[in-house]
């Protein structure tokens, strides 16, 4: 081949890998998923699923064994007796033996992303994925029921044991019976849902919207109970406690509602988004957002700690016990373990 | 900057454009086309330039001094700007329009990624990009992202009913659009030209429609409905102004322009 015709070839190789870059395939568009389970931290670490010790981070397995750039998974994997359930963006929902890590089965029917976590109730894995669909399977992987919303489902259900309660873009908030997929009732709730719903032992289901609206919603018939308006787009569930929710929002703002009637208590700013869950302990519940800062706010909506880690916190903080996980994107420490005071323990990367 | 001026600006017209027809895939047809009408002046002046230049390599001064200087690289510039000045031809003002397109060209391709928004940062990034005065984000959202058989977000695929063979039909129509749209544009070959500038364009005819075939095959299908709406108004503005070369298609027939005295 001549050095022409070479470099011409070079030339539109880079022109293709330069417009493949603009578009962002293969960027990380999304944020990992940890679930800790005794002493085993389950994190889904983009290209790799990883089962790590609690105590020190060392990896017991990884999942698979060679990575693939279409096969990213970020969705918080769930346990379902001793089977690990993963979904993907190459449309994959598989099952893994939680103790070592080798495929179960994989179901292949969804023809779009997992961005959230599948539920798993009664011997039943709900999967909500991207393509409209919330798939039912039962143990084995075999598809039981699906059903179909008018826009993706980019949100893990809530149940009470019998229903199950979906948010989904379209709007609306679904209710569907666990064992049929029946749609018993869906209300409106004005703007695309990607928060999931918190659901109290009264049967009242408190979630936001991307325009930042907030509902509690009785679970019994759909109905709202009350609704009432943050400063920004609401992308995580409340962490309910005594009475209160406290949840982020995209304007960085800590909100405290009263869960009786909706009104603000209190709100604490922070200088950037905040978008995951809250990690609640004994003396308070921690927030993390887009500037990777760590507060704990304290029952008093009183600040009680502040740590900055290097890099964007938006996903779900994990706690169990005393342990707290951290996702960060952006950073040299992708997890970081620590402690309820905000001491931190260890990291994992990959590299 | 560049979000602010170029990408910001494209995102909310591709969506204010989305939200009078409630479909994307015709919203990206619109958007293409006005985009390109807006440009149209400077494509106008690319082919005129190209023209001119075009009617030069014909030119017998010009061959002649081809042949004289063949090896003497410095003279035969010299000789050549002379000839350009005295023509009254910039050979730069046939690629200048080309260069001011280029930016825009590529914030439209980022604006419709960033639209798209298939995954949760995407997401974020458009919430952040819209001018709240002009559009509301529960009005948009969930964008009503299906065309035809395609799904905006997901590369395009045409499954045969009962199999899992999916035929990337968009992406098939990509490769024969940028092959006809790069092969009606391109002058036919004339005697004496250089031969090794002949063969290059003759590959890039032939690679370009991979290329573009290969990025709609792996990427979004809103992208490919973008590359074959440019590659229809491409062919359609160089059809007004009387610069297609139809023959080249005919890959049978050999043609040559006639040498200008």
């Amino acid at each position: 081949m001549n050095m022409k015709r070479f470099s011409l070839i070079l030339v539109i190789a880079l022109l293709g890998l330069l417009l493949t870059a603009c578009s962002g395939a293969g960027a990380t568009n999304a944020w990992s998923g940890a679930l800790i389970s005794g002493d085993t931290v389950y994190y889904a670490g983009s290209s790799t699923v990883y089962a790590l010790k609690e105590d020190n981070g060392n990896i017991i397995w990884q999942y698979p064994e060679k990575s693939s750039a279409s096969r990213l998974f970020f969705a918080e994997p769930v346990l379902a007796g001793d089977q690990l359930i993963v979904g993907d963006y190459g449309k994959l929902l598989t099952s893994l033996k939680a103790s070592d890590g080798t495929e179960n089965w994989q179901f292949t029917e969804a023809k779009s992303r997992y961005i959230d976590s599948p539920l798993v109730i009664n011997d039943l894995i709900i999967a909500p994925n991207a393509d409209h669909n919330i798939y039912a399977l039962d143990l084995n992987g075999k598809e039981v029921w699906r059903f179909t919303g008018g826009a993706a489902f980019w949100t893990k259900p809530v149940t009470d044991g019998v229903m199950v309660y979906v948010p989904c873009m379209d709007h609306y908030l679904y209710a569907l019976d666990s064992s049929t997929g029946e749609m018993k009732w869906k209300t409106d709730l004005g703007a695309s849902l990607v928060a999931r719903a918190a659901l109290d032992e009264n049967g009242i289901l408190y979630l936001g919207n991307l325009d930042g609206g907030v509902f509690a919603v009785n679970a019994a018939d759909g109905t709202i109970a009350w609704q009432t308006k943050v400063s920004g787009g609401v992308w995580a569930e409340p962490v309910l406690h005594e009475g209160k929710l406290y949840f982020g929002d995209q304007t960085g703002n800590i909100n405290i509602l009263n869960a009786v009637d909706g009104t603000q208590e209190q709100f604490i700013q922070t200088d950037s988004a905040i978008l995951g869950r809250g990690g609640l302990f004994e003396n308070g519940i921690i927030f993390g957002n887009e500037d990777g800062e760590l507060i704990m706010v304290g029952f008093t909506g009183a600040k009680v700690w502040t740590r900055t880690l290097k890099g964007n916190i938006y996903g779900n903080l994990q706690t169990s016990g005393e342990r707290l996980i951290v996702i960060v994107n952006n950073g040299d420490e992708p997890l970081v373990a620590m402690d309820a005071n905000g001491n931190q323990n260890w990291y994992f990367s990959a590299k | 900057m560049w979000e602010t001026i170029i990408i910001e600006p494209f995102i909310n017209l591709l969506l204010w454009i989305y939200n009078l027809v409630g479909n994307f895939g015709i919203a990206i047809i619109l958007f293409t086309t006005l985009t390109r009408v807006i440009l149209y002046p400077l494509t106008q002046k690319q082919i005129k330039s190209s023209k001119a230049m075009q009617e030069l390599q014909s030119d017998k001064r010009y061959i002649e001094i081809q042949k004289k200087y063949a090896n003497d690289k410095e003279k035969l510039a010299q000789e050549q700007m002379k000839l350009y000045q005295e023509l009254k031809i910039n050979p730069l003002s046939s690629c200048l329009p080309t260069l001011i397109q280029f930016p825009i060209i590529i914030g439209l391709y980022q604006a419709l990624i960033q639209s798209l928004a298939s995954a949760p940062i995407d997401l974020l990034n458009l919430s952040r990009h819209i001018y709240p005065k002009l559009l509301q984000i529960s009005e948009i959202l969930p964008l009503n992202s299906k065309f035809l058989w395609m799904e905006m977000g997901q590369p395009e695929r045409l499954y045969i009913p009962g199999t899992n063979f999916g035929i990337p039909v968009l992406a098939i129509i990509v490769v024969i659009t940028t092959y006809i749209s790069t092969k009606i544009i391109t002058p036919p070959s004339q005697p004496g030209t250089n031969d090794q500038s002949a063969m290059m364009t003759k590959m890039m005819n032939l690679y370009m429609p991979v290329l573009m075939g290969w990025l709609a095959w792996s990427l979004q299908s809103g992208l490919a409905i973008y590359f074959v709406t440019t590659n229809l108004i491409q062919i359609a503005q160089y059809a007004i102004s009387g610069n297609v070369h139809w023959n080249n298609l005919l890959f049978w027939k050999k043609t040559e322009t006639p040498v200008k005295k």
